[in-house]
């Protein structure tokens, strides 16, 4: 067959991404939220510490981002479930692309989102410091700053994105699961609870997260779970009927 | 960390996470009925990342209470320091005692051949006490204080603590401990504490030192000392 244009599937994926990047737009501020009601939450402290010596009790109130991390990840779970819905999917039949296309395009805005969701939930801790040490009486420890440990900001800001990536891709995956067959929207749940309760899954789990040499296993480790992730819901998005 | 501490470390997670999704739910249903332009969207996310631009600037600016000792060998040194001023000071090693750690020092001449050693102010006695006899003949009594290192997440506590203080009548010193008293501090962290539980606790003890108050007496051997509280180190 001939055709007056030909595209590459990279010009298809690029012309998709700029598209949904426009049209998700919705989902990027519904991330604000999320982190504004994760803030609040984190206001009363992640852990503290305390001793006490000579009549004088010491308590270190700890602020991190866990919580807004937290908020973030379910975020992340939904949007990447968000994308795999009829709706979302249909809206991919106003380019000529194929399923691969439509993937690789909802991988790169997924990525994409992922970078903005771990960059603004990390430094959201800044916002809750200033706020804290503003409003709050309560001295504060110098604490690490961007400026004073870039390399460590980088590891952090890292492992951030590229959870939130893996979790994107996990709602991804079920996303496309759930397509496939309604019961999938709760055997994931059945899934997370076995994970946590049996010692397989714990085993598994604290291989993945815990029993880490260095930094950089986690983050290959990471990676590859997201890569098998999107492979999967590639597989599972061919078994979908057509529209109809 | 047991794997059954790891399930019980991660079961306030799962509320969390249920609540979270209460949260979405709601937001979602709320939402519906807003109309969003895209315009408004774009705002709203221009102002959010200069907040947070602005956040990050404005917190360097911040005067800050206690300085950061990033090294955990500093941590190392102030714990030796303190361990060498105890051991000198249970072994009645006087000139081991580094002159860093004193506070204060008194002479008194009794009156009588009796000491009393009082303690006030507190349940248990916040200073530890120690004898050094002598052969002198005089009435002359000499009192020491020192104070070892306090460090805690940075914060060098020795200047936040109150210390005791030593009254000394003709045969008695008074030991009046501070006032009880709570302090509250901020520690901000850019890590995910989640994922390094099990590093940050030991992170935690290598950032922690904690010193004590002691008190140091030289007293000629023919004065009878009376130590009701029990303050001696024996």
């Amino acid at each position: 067959m001939m055709f007056l244009s030909n595209s590459t599937l990279g010009e298809v994926v690029w012309t998709q991404l700029k598209f949904k990047m426009n049209a998700y737009l919705g989902a990027v501020v519904s991330l604000i939220f999320v982190q504004i009601i994760g803030l609040i939450v984190s206001m009363n402290g992640n852990s503290s510490t305390g001793s006490g010596v000579d009549n004088t009790s010491f308590t270190i109130i700890t602020i991190s981002s866990d919580v807004v991390f937290a908020f973030v990840g379910i975020w992340a779970v939904f949007v990447g479930k968000l994308f795999t819905t009829k709706a979302y999917r249909y809206d991919d039949f106003s380019f000529v692309a194929t399923r691969l296309s439509s993937n690789l395009a909802n991988f790169s805005v997924l990525c994409l989102m992922s970078i903005f969701a771990g960059v603004t939930t990390f430094l959201s801790n800044y916002i809750l410091r200033v706020v804290l040490l503003l409003v709050s009486d309560v001295d504060y420890v110098k604490s690490v700053s961007i400026f004073e440990d870039p390399i460590g900001t980088i590891v952090n800001l890292s492992i951030m994105i590229i959870l939130i990536l893996t979790i994107s891709a996990g709602g991804y995956l079920w996303g496309m699961l759930v397509q496939i067959h309604k019961a999938f929207t709760y055997l994931l749940i059945l899934l997370i609870i076995t994970l946590l309760v049996t010692k397989t899954g714990q085993t598994i789990l604290q291989y993945v997260f815990i029993e880490n040499e260095s930094i950089v296993f986690l983050i290959v480790k990471l990676i590859a779970l997201s890569l098998v992730f999107f492979l999967l819901a590639i597989l599972c998005s061919n078994r979908l009927e057509v529209r109809r | 960390m047991s794997m059954d501490t790891w399930v019980v470390a991660i079961l306030p997670l799962l509320v969390l996470l249920f609540l979270i999704w209460i949260f979405l739910r709601l937001g979602r249903n709320i939402t519906k009925h807003i109309n969003w332009t895209k315009r408004l969207s774009k705002w709203l996310l221009y102002v959010y990342i200069g907040m947070l631009l602005l956040a990050i600037v404005a917190y360097e600016f911040i005067p800050t209470n206690g300085d950061k000792i990033a090294a955990p060998k500093e941590y190392t040194m102030f714990k030796n320091e303190n361990k060498i001023f105890q051991q000198a000071f249970e072994n009645n090693e006087g000139s081991k005692f580094d002159s860093k750690f004193l506070v204060e020092e008194w002479t008194q001449e009794l009156v009588g051949d009796t000491l009393e050693i009082i303690s006030k102010g507190s349940q248990f006695p916040t200073e530890r006490l120690n004898i050094e006899w002598t052969d002198s003949k005089e009435q002359l009594v000499e009192a020491k204080m020192y104070k070892t290192h306090s460090y805690m997440d940075g914060i060098n506590l020795g200047e936040e603590i109150p210390l005791s203080t030593v009254e000394i009548n003709d045969n008695q010193i008074i030991l009046t401990a501070p006032s009880p008293k709570q302090l509250t501090y901020y520690l901000f962290s850019n890590e995910l504490s989640v994922l390094s539980i099990v590093d940050s606790l030991d992170a935690w003890e290598q950032r922690r030192v904690i010193g004590y108050t002691y008190i140091y007496l030289k007293v000629p051997k023919h004065i009878n000392v009376i130590d009701k509280d029990g303050l001696q180190f024996y």
